[in-house]
């Protein structure tokens, strides 16, 4: 599985033709526009991994769209989307799984996670599943919360200061997705954008 | 109608195959009711009213309404303005499909006789079986199938009248509400779900016509569901019920509506508004099940406004109908409010059920959960549509969302449409949902066992739907099971 760097612009189109791995490169972060990124399946057996990961900070708004259409049997995708808002960023996210009458024995998950840091920061997620086949595995879950309180207390108990155990919660909250990355290139790359040590 | 569902039911026998034709056509010999909707319970009794008002809608209609039922004037305002709203609104562009609603061919108010006339001979053969293999009790059953305009059983509901009123508690139908207590009616009706709301609830507004008024003073525990049921005469079983519902602090109640027997109706609209104020520290649960025959569309606005540390738990079954789309909320405005909704959803050949449910958190400390389990089969679909909305400086707020869909065959869909908005940095909120079929190696363990595929199928429908219908009172979960085990027959093979 080969990974992509994919530039996601208003109305970004793919049909998938090998299985790849897509990283998504939202480098706009902070402009109104919606990203939207379409992946079409359209031959049987491909696989692919969406893998999104955002940090936001000050009044930064994020708009994001995934959707992969499932037009074949025996396909597979996995989306990731992870983000951390700051200050007052907002990020309204919206992820589909479409899976057409013919597409049975299709595999597609979907999970987006949303740290909220700042006080004043705002999410809003719509994961959306449209099944029309019936041999299928489908599912999503999304989340939305605060820092774990009780994981900023242990690292404090350690000599931390609050600050540094805050770096250390949001590193391992983008680790999980990082580490999913197969070209080491990308990986360091998306890494220091994020300001995560890789 | 029958025409319409005899057309369905050639187009499915063309799609299965030659030995499935002959397996499903040796399985309806051996039992009739296994055929389509028209066959199971489609009865109707000869129509008496004393009134009945012309087809369409105008204010025309309305005037004479509130005119035949006595009411002050300000209740035909309220209905007149919100005719007007009704016919401002367009219809929804999202949801099921709802462009086959004929507005004009409907009766908006029907003034039944006193004792519609029927006799048990007369019912047909297909209806008294349902109620045999769904275990109605005989009462019930003549009350059902239109033989008694009253429920056999008018002294128990007498005597358990009796017992309410001691407490305070009232529990009449709307319309008598509104003439016997107009300032409680007043101060409550309309306040939560008003007719500007949406298209149906402005319908809903203005031709407005039976359903139930509850009250349970401060602290009264009533421990025995007030059930619609034993209240309901064919007058107030309108399909434009408003039910208004009033938990005063302290106090808690379980009120059900409905049952598992399948409802007749001569119009194919059903728009429901019910209200329920649940005062600080009271609990109230509201329980539905109800089956509409399958032309019917089912539109219902449910709402209910929870004050401090009170609880309201919503539990819906949804069968039947054609399309139903039915989102009970909870606006949990007072500190350490809890919402809770329970939904079941079963979409068989022809039917789209839209159902899901709204959390609004508007007051810190919060708690609410969503549990949705869906069912489709025969090219029928459901979909989850879901609202979980936390407002700005409301710490603590917590929510979880659990959708599970079954899809049970290839022509059958299932969506899912949830939106999150979390306007405060505070609050956990987590969703999950899956959509799957069922697991062949499952049902191989229990063919193994000596079940047939139906019999396996149908076990397993139950298994998943548990969850639910363990929290519905006992001969509802009993009616429940048999009903799904009827509906299940010849889905398979």
């Amino acid at each position: 599985m080969k990974t992509r760097l994919v530039k996601v612009g208003s109305n970004t189109k793919i049909r998938l033709k090998e299985s790849a791995q897509l990283v998504l490169e939202a480098t706009d972060l902070g402009v109104n526009d919606r990203h939207s990124l379409t992946l079409t399946f359209e031959r049987p057996g491909l696989e692919a991994e969406i893998l999104g990961a955002f940090k936001l900070s000050g009044k930064q708004v994020l708009n994001l769209s995934t959707i992969a259409v499932h037009k074949v049997p025996k396909t597979k995708c996995l989306t990731y989307i992870k983000g951390v808002l700051f200050d007052q960023a907002v990020s309204d996210y919206i992820g589909k799984i479409i899976i057409e009458p013919p597409a049975g024995q299709t595999t597609s998950y979907l999970e987006d996670n949303i740290l909220l840091v700042g006080r004043g920061a705002r999410s809003t997620s719509q994961p959306v599943l449209e099944i029309e086949a019936d041999d299928v595995k489908a599912s999503h879950g999304a989340t939305a919360g605060p820092l774990n309180p009780e994981h900023i207390y242990y690292l404090r108990s350690r000599g931390l200061t609050e600050a540094e155990a805050k770096n250390v919660v949001i590193e391992g909250f983008f680790t999980s997705l990082l580490s999913r990355i197969k070209d080491e290139k990308i990986r360091n790359k998306v890494s220091r954008r994020l300001n995560v040590r890789s | 109608m029958s025409s319409k569902n005899a057309g369905t039911f050639r187009l499915e026998s063309d799609l299965m195959g030659q030995r499935q034709l002959q397996a499903s056509a040796k399985k309806r010999t051996k039992n009739p009711l296994n055929r389509d909707y028209k066959a199971k319970y489609g009865f109707s009794q000869p129509e008496r009213h004393v009134f009945k008002a012309k087809k369409g809608l105008g204010p025309e209609i309305v005037r004479q309404l509130s005119t035949m039922k006595g009411e002050p004037s300000w209740m035909l305002d309220f209905r007149l303005k919100a005719l007007e709203v009704f016919f401002r609104k367009p219809l929804p562009t999202w949801g099921g499909d709802l462009s086959g609603i004929d507005f004009d061919n409907i009766h908006y108010y029907i003034k039944p006789t006193a004792h519609p006339e029927r006799s048990w001979d007369d019912v047909p053969r297909e209806m008294k079986d349902t109620f045999e293999r769904l275990g109605i009790p005989e009462a019930e059953r003549k009350f059902l199938a239109g033989v008694k305009a009253q429920y056999d059983s008018e002294v128990i509901y007498d005597s358990l009248r009796k017992e309410l009123a001691q407490e305070g508690v009232i529990f009449i139908s709307t319309d008598e509400a509104l003439r016997t207590m107009p300032e409680l009616f007043a101060k409550y009706f309309g306040k939560l779900i008003p007719p500007n709301d949406n298209k149906f609830a402005a319908l809903n507004s203005a031709v407005w016509s039976g359903g139930s008024f509850v009250y349970i003073p401060k602290g009264v525990v009533v421990k025995r569901p007030l059930q619609a049921y034993f209240r309901i005469n064919a007058a107030n079983m309108g399909q434009f019920e408003r039910t208004l519902i009033i938990a005063d602090e302290g106090s808690y109640a379980h009120y059900v509506e409905g049952c598992t027997a399948p409802v007749y109706s001569s119009d194919s609209l059903h728009a429901a508004v019910v209200e329920v104020f649940v005062k600080p520290g009271a609990r109230f649960r509201y329980t539905t099940i109800q089956n509409w025959s399958g032309d019917v569309y089912n539109l219902v606005t449910k709402r209910a406004r929870v004050e401090k540390n009170a609880i309201m738990e919503w539990v819906d079954g949804n069968l039947g109908s054609k399309l139903t789309m039915k989102y009970p909320a909870c606006f949990l405005v007072g500190e350490g409010a809890r919402g809770e909704v329970l939904s079941i959803a079963y979409a068989g050949k022809g039917q789209h059920q839209d159902a899901g449910a709204k959390m609004v958190h508007t007051a810190p400390h919060t708690s609410s959960s969503i549990i949705s389990k869906s069912v489709s089969l025969q090219g029928g679909r459901t979909s989850y549509r879901g609202l979980v909305s936390v407002s700005p400086n409301t710490p603590g707020v917590k929510n979880r969302v659990e959708c599970d869909a079954l899809i049970l065959d290839s022509q059958s869909a299932s969506d899912t449409f949830p939106t999150m908005q979390v306007n405060d940095s505070s609050a956990n909120i987590e969703h999950e949902a899956t959509v799957s079929k069922i697991g062949e190696e499952k049902l191989f363990y229990l063919m193994s066992r000596g079940l047939t595929e139906a019999e396996a199928m149908s076990l397993l429908v139950s298994g998943f739907i548990e969850p639910i219908v363990k929290e519905l009172p006992l001969e509802y979960a009993v009616e429940l099971n048999r009903l799904i085990e009827l509906e299940m027959e010849g889905s398979v093979g």
